[in-house]
């Protein structure tokens, strides 16, 4: 290799003022999506990291604060970059914070840049620009184990030279040179050492003109003086698998099998911790019921936070199995590969290839569907994606579409099936068509074309998606917690307030009562007091006056209580309808058929049956269709950092829905008349 | 003797007027290899595909042709949408042609 033009060193002096003073230091991780920063971060801080948003946006990092030595370091690790010249949301913050321009953050003291060993010349890009911001700056060669793997030798000492600052070889998998990088990171953090930059890299800078073209050049030649061996076998493994994954029609069918793999794995084990929430809530409930004399007190308690609280958790499993899954799908490569097939088709609509996860993942929750937006580039594409996302059937809907579809076909279950599956394919086709409008109305421009990296395949880490999943989990929990529990605290109130004394019922049901109690059925008295409780309370009360709204649907008033109090989250409807239909608060969990029995027996005070198919069927399309979940819209709050679009996520949904439901009753009730 | 000089042409090279020794990039075959030469994205694509390499002097294989395409350049594999790849123009070159040669209008 011939040797690099003759050594200028240009000591660049670092304005960044010396926070060692106070004992505590900054430490920016910065490098290539896929370089493996995030394991890298991982490893230097295990468990101690905490998730937070950089101030005054909806950007997330992790951050983690270790003793280097007696400095409190803080390590910040953010988005991946591939220039500092930002085309994202995620990389403008990511380039603002690592410059010191972000209000709140404190310039970093030291810059520790990720590099992928195995691609040295692509990452070098990115190196150059940083190495020109003169902040003291480490270099890890990461990935130093695949690198060893496929042959590929490094030269540290000409890295080092050419880069003009430490440069240190590690493993964030293996853990191998992590040791070697803190005493380098601590060495040059005292030093507060600036980047010694090579003339040949100087150059790059004052010729704005060529710039990419100069550092791509500079890259190339670096590349040449200090790597032997070619990074070839892992590329043609990556390049035999993507003759299958990245094919026309094999990669549509292969994308169909793993995201079906994925949603089996997730619907199936997700059950076992499902059903012990569920015990474990009830079980909670029932010891505290046993304690607490009966009263508001005990009815707050157990129907409200703790009912409120476990109606939120019972979703939690599915909602961290899939953040796991796509966290491992993420890491192994394939993402990518899937954002590339899907591409053309979802063009269609208006949305990017990268949209398409999400909305499927909005098929099991769309808590994690909107969380998983944040791949997306362009904003109006993401906004789409997330105001579009509630439509697609979720888990929660599941137990309505099952009442109602029983109600329709109790005989046969070739026809419920179908209902079960005219109700996704509605939800779908109602998503795809808003995505469609939104993207020609309100968010109106072209589709961003793809231009996506597709990552040599590996072998996902178990200890990043566990880490992952943890943190959303986290998150979750935080901003959905705290609504669902203040909406449940209020729902419990309009449910239970005001009091009916038996005095205060009407006369037959007075009679009623006690002619049950003389029969000696007790849970008979309980259930009809209760019926008559919530009949008279504030939900009743906005039921019945809400029932002319929901008259041409063909709801009667027992329904509209349904809807109101489903507001928070729509499973709630299967209970609300078990109280008002006189099988009290756990008919719904004695069976659905005691409920359905009952619901289907129900007349009119005409006589008239209340569900008839086409009342059965608007019920359908309103629940298919309306928003009726908080802590989606908590979630849609956090990530679009404004009220203004969970708001407009709620009146658009809601309007579909009493629309479509509307014309649904009107046209059913006509053909069958 | 003074002749009326004719103004230089415009700098700016639409894809569509592409001189004949340049080709689209959309429009190579698979497995063969080009330089990139002119790059006419609009400001925000163009910087995701200099950031990704796609940029004048560059290296580029087509390795699955198609809607979107897949190209090799600086050493990694890119994902990217047929209507990009018709803003790029790209000189074709040999397979063997692995040393570093710099355009010399790169600019």
């Amino acid at each position: 290799m011939s040797p690099g033009p003759p050594e200028l060193s240009l000591p660049i002096v670092s304005t960044t003022p010396l926070s060692a003073s106070r004992g505590a230091a900054t430490i920016a991780l910065v490098g290539n999506p896929n370089a493996g920063k995030t394991s890298l971060f991982n490893r230097l801080t295990g468990m101690r990291a905490k998730t937070a948003n950089f101030p005054g946006t909806t950007v997330e990092h992790r951050r983690a604060t270790i003793a280097l030595g007696d400095v409190a370091t803080t390590i910040v690790d953010l988005p991946g970059l591939y220039s500092l010249d930002p085309s994202t949301p995620d990389e403008r913050v990511a380039c603002d914070a690592l410059e010191g321009l972000l209000p709140g953050m404190p310039e970093p003291d030291l810059v520790l840049l990720v590099v992928d060993s195995t691609n040295l010349e692509r990452n070098l890009f990115l190196a150059s620009q940083v190495l020109e911001l003169g902040e003291p700056t480490v270099v890890a060669l990461n990935l130093s184990d695949a690198a060893a793997k496929q042959g590929i030798t490094l030269d540290l000492p000409v890295l080092r030279e050419r880069l003009g600052c430490p440069v240190v070889s590690v493993s964030a998998r293996t853990g191998a040179g992590v040791d070697e990088l803190l005493a380098v990171v601590s060495q040059t953090l005292r030093e507060r050492k600036a980047p010694q930059l090579h003339a040949d890299l100087a150059s790059c800078g004052s010729c704005r003109g060529c710039q990419f073209s100069a550092r791509y050049d500079w890259a190339s030649r670096v590349r040449s003086a200090s790597v032997r061996g070619e990074a070839t076998a892992q590329g043609r493994i990556t390049a035999t698998i993507d003759r299958v994954l990245t094919h026309r029609v094999g990669g549509l069918v292969a994308f169909a099998l793993v995201m079906a793999a994925t949603f089996l794995t997730i619907f199936w084990a997700a059950t076992f911790p499902m059903d012990l929430i569920d015990g474990l809530f009830g079980a909670a409930g029932e010891t505290l019921g046993a304690w607490l004399p009966a009263g508001d007190l005990r009815s707050l308690l157990t129907d409200g936070v703790i009912g409120g609280l476990g109606g939120m958790l019972v979703f939690l499993p599915q909602i961290c199995l899939l953040f796991f899954v796509l966290a491992l799908l993420e890491d192994s490569g394939y993402m990518a590969r899937a954002a590339l097939v899907m591409d053309r088709l979802m063009h269609k609509v208006g949305l990017p290839g990268k949209a398409f996860v999400p909305l499927l993942s909005a098929h099991a929750c769309a808590i994690p569907a909107i969380m998983s937006t944040r791949v997306i580039e362009d904003r109006r594409d993401r906004l789409a994606t997330i105001l579009i996302a509630p439509l697609m059937t979720c888990s929660a809907r599941i137990p309505v579409y099952a009442m109602v579809a029983t109600l329709l076909f109790p005989q046969s279950s070739v026809q419920r099936a179908l209902i079960f599956t005219a109700a996704y394919a509605l939800g779908i086709t109602a998503a795809l068509v808003m995505a469609w409008v939104f993207k020609r109305t309100l968010l109106k421009g072209p589709v961003r074309p793809l231009v996506i990296e597709l990552p040599n395949y590996r072998l996902p880490s178990l200890r990043n998606a566990v880490l992952l999943t943890f943190d959303r989990a986290a998150a979750f929990v935080k901003t959905a917690g705290t609504t669902i529990l203040m909406i449940s605290l209020i729902l419990w109130a309009l449910a239970t307030y005001p009091k009916t004394s038996v005095e205060e019922m009407p006369a037959e049901v007075q009679a009623q009562l006690a002619a049950l109690e003389a029969a000696g059925d007790e849970s008979g008295v309980e259930h009809l007091t209760q019926q008559m409780e919530l009949e008279r309370s504030f939900a009743g009360r906005i039921g019945r006056t809400i029932q002319p709204v929901f008259q041409p649907l063909g709801f009667d008033w027992k329904m509209s209580i349904g809807v109101l109090s489903s507001f928070a989250a729509r499973e709630v409807i299967v209970s609300t309808m078990a109280v008002l239909y006189g099988l009290g608060a756990d008919g719904a969990d004695d069976g659905v058929n005691s409920l359905l029995a009952s619901l289907g027996a129900s007349k009119h005070s005409d006589g008239s049956p209340v569900f008839t198919t086409a009342t059965c069927l608007s019920l359908l399309v309103f629940y298919v269709l309306a928003m009726q979940c908080l802590p989606t819209q908590a979630v849609t709050r956090r990530e679009t950092g404004s009220w203004r679009w969970p708001l407009l996520q709620l009146g658009y949904m809601t309007a579909l829905a009493y629309v479509a439901a509307l014309i649904t009753y009107q046209t059913a009730s006509l053909l069958a008349s | 003797m003074i002749t009326a000089v004719e103004p230089p042409p415009k700098p700016v090279l639409r894809a569509s007027e592409a001189p004949p020794q340049m080709v689209l990039l959309s429009s190579l075959a698979a497995g063969s290899h080009a330089r990139v030469a002119h790059v006419s994205a609009h400001s925000d694509d163009l910087r995701r595909l200099q950031a990704l390499g796609v940029c004048v002097g560059r290296r580029v294989q087509l390795i699955k042709a198609g809607d979107p395409l897949i190209i090799s350049v600086v050493g990694a594999r890119v994902g990217l949408s047929a209507r990009l790849a018709a803003e790029v123009c790209v000189v074709a070159v040999a397979a063997e042609d692995s040393t570093f040669v710099p355009l010399a209008n790169a600019s």
